[in-house]
């Protein structure tokens, strides 16, 4: 197995710890689902904020981490040159693996400290979704530093900056640049919240999607061979239209935190055109896949990025688009259907688009991509993945649905309510039924990891299978 | 008011669902060029502003809102036609320039 550049090493590095954390996350999603039904369950062990904590933490991270691997692929064949400051990025990786190893220790050990600042350094931030101690934060900024030195030494060094390679650098900046305002407290908690939120949402909404879209395009001009110009010119539209919408569509999280009453309109505008640009996203990906008629030496990654483009649509804009006016939102707000969304968003959006990544990056390295790359086992990973991710999201929106009628909009939104409605069957029988495909999602992991292994290990096979496709 | 709330979120989530499954089933009748999958999805249009339309009876929003709403059905109704007339103008040649 051998790579042009050594910085591709560095990217497979990057996608094999993100792999196994898709599996820690996978663990400790049943590890909550199951605790929804039997709160008992790990109760002083692994309680479930913990579970949770790592849960979303891990999903996070091998995220991240694979964006960072498609950087480091995609990079030295952009400038056609080395890395440069590849050893920095070689350290940074490895604190980076550090880090997050010892976080996990001290997340499922510790767990919580003293209201002390050393708790704040040394064991959690506490902030919900960005719970990392302060040591790992700086770390974390550290090693988006050291990835963003590596892109703009290597674009100066080349001299080669394309329309694409601009795009990632200023995105780059706007990543470590706003994970920073998640990192400093103020004793007023809306002041907190507003610029926590920068982090949650402006990371995810717009500076994770854009760096995806320029992931995107690269798998595109080598999967398909779709001329650059094309690619760059939607990347242009792309940017305009979800930085258009998706900054002000923060507003939707301003809503209830002590924020002048203007965000309510700003922020129900805003967030309801969001899905527009992933309707155009959905259209051109279906217009594309048409026009090349699903031929590709990559099955798994043409079909892993077509489920990115639907799944952006209905996880991230049907799925958000129906409780984001305040009028709504004031009743649903923290009931299960923001799970319901987040779960599909996030599969729709990032990880089909990781899975994209990875599997055209295997294909090319293992089979300079001469075969075609199918087989049964991504097939059975990719039905059981999308079956269980379904799944989770019909049962969590049920459950939100009912929380939204009965515990908020007829009872009244008081503790009493709260305790009243967890024993109802609506909210019982939907979390058994998300533990159910949450199985079934779990199950879709060992077929990945053996296709993952398996791929041109049996080039005979792709071979004969090639020509009789030829034939 | 209950059933106000839970019939907004029914009706927006089928309202969007239904403006992508026209969006998807134009682009693949405009590619195609088979009229019958552009009159199905002539069909999900109009469910799409019939839940449109239901929405902006929901007491639960003021004027200005149902407005918006009005607006925003429009806007998704609208997309798919001239989104793949600039898609098409695009050129979609493999052999074209790559770099």
């Amino acid at each position: 197995m051998q790579t042009k550049y050594e910085s591709q090493k560095l990217a497979l590095w990057y996608f094999t710890v993100a792999i196994i954390l898709l599996g820690a996350q996978i663990i400790f999603g049943l590890i909550i689902g199951y605790q929804y039904i039997n709160p008992d369950f790990l109760f002083g062990k692994i309680n479930f904020m913990t579970a949770r904590m790592l849960h979303i933490n891990a999903m996070v991270v091998w995220l991240l981490m694979g964006f960072i691997g498609g950087i480091y692929w995609f990079l030295p064949l952009e400038t056609e040159r080395e890395v440069v400051g590849l050893k920095l990025g070689k350290i940074g990786f490895l604190a980076l693996v550090g880090a997050v190893a010892v976080v996990v220790l001290v997340y499922l050990f510790k767990q919580i400290g003293s209201a002390e600042p050393s708790t704040i350094w040394f064991i959690t931030e506490g902030r919900e979704y960005i719970e990392a101690p302060r040591w790992a934060d700086l770390g974390i900024v550290a090693v988006a530093l050291i990835v963003a030195f590596n892109v703009i030494a290597t674009v100066i060094k080349s001299k080669k900056l394309t329309g694409m390679l601009l795009v990632l650098i200023l995105d780059l900046g706007f990543l470590f640049g706003l994970y920073i305002a998640g990192m400093f407290f103020t004793p007023n908690i809306t002041v907190d919240q507003y610029f926590w939120w920068w982090v949650v949402h402006l990371w995810v909404e717009a500076t994770w999607e854009v760096l995806v879209g320029v992931l995107t395009g690269w798998l595109l001009m080598h999967l398909l061979g779709t001329p650059r110009k094309i690619i760059e010119a939607w990347l242009y539209l792309e940017v305009t239209l979800v930085v258009a919408t998706g900054v002000l569509g923060l507003g939707h999280h301003y809503f209830w935190i002590g924020t002048p009453e203007y965000w309510l309109g700003i922020g129900g505008f805003f967030s309801a055109i969001e899905p527009l640009p992933l309707v155009a996203m959905v259209i051109h990906a279906v217009y594309d896949a048409g026009v090349h008629k699903l031929k590709t030496v990559n099955k798994p990654a043409l079909f892993w990025t077509l489920t990115q483009a639907l799944g952006n649509f209905f996880g991230a804009g049907v799925w958000g688009f129906m409780h984001t006016l305040p009028q709504i939102n004031l009743f649903s707000h923290g009931t299960q259907i923001t799970p319901a969304h987040g779960h599909l968003a996030f599969f729709g959006a990032y990880m089909a688009i990781n899975l994209a990544l990875l599997y055209f990056i295997l294909g090319q390295l293992r089979t300079q991509n001469k075969y075609i790359l199918d087989s049964k086992a991504w097939k059975w990973a990719f039905v059981l993945f999308i079956i269980g991710i379904l799944g989770m999201t019909a049962a969590l929106t049920v459950a939100g649905f009912a929380q939204t009628m009965l515990e908020r909009a007829t009872l009244g939104s008081t503790w009493e309510a709260y305790n009243n409605i967890q024993n109802h069957p609506w909210l019982t029988q939907s979390y058994a039924w998300r533990f159910f495909f949450g199985i079934i999602f779990a199950l879709g992991y060992p077929f990945l990891i053996y296709d993952l292994l398996k791929i041109g290990k049996d080039l005979t096979l792709l071979q004969k299978r090639e020509e009789a496709l030829g034939a | 008011m209950a059933k106000e709330v839970v019939l907004f979120l029914f009706l927006s989530f089928l309202m969007l669902t239904f403006a992508g499954f026209f969006g998807i089933i134009y682009t693949l009748g405009s590619l195609k060029r088979l009229p019958k999958l552009t009159y199905l999805s002539y069909f999900f249009a109009l469910l799409h502003l019939g839940c449109t339309l239901y929405l902006t009876t929901l007491k639960i929003l003021s004027p200005p809102w149902k407005f918006f709403i009005l607006f925003c059905g429009f806007s998704y109704a609208l997309l798919p036609p001239f989104w793949i007339k600039f898609v098409k103008n695009f050129p979609h040649d493999l052999n074209s320039n790559r770099s």
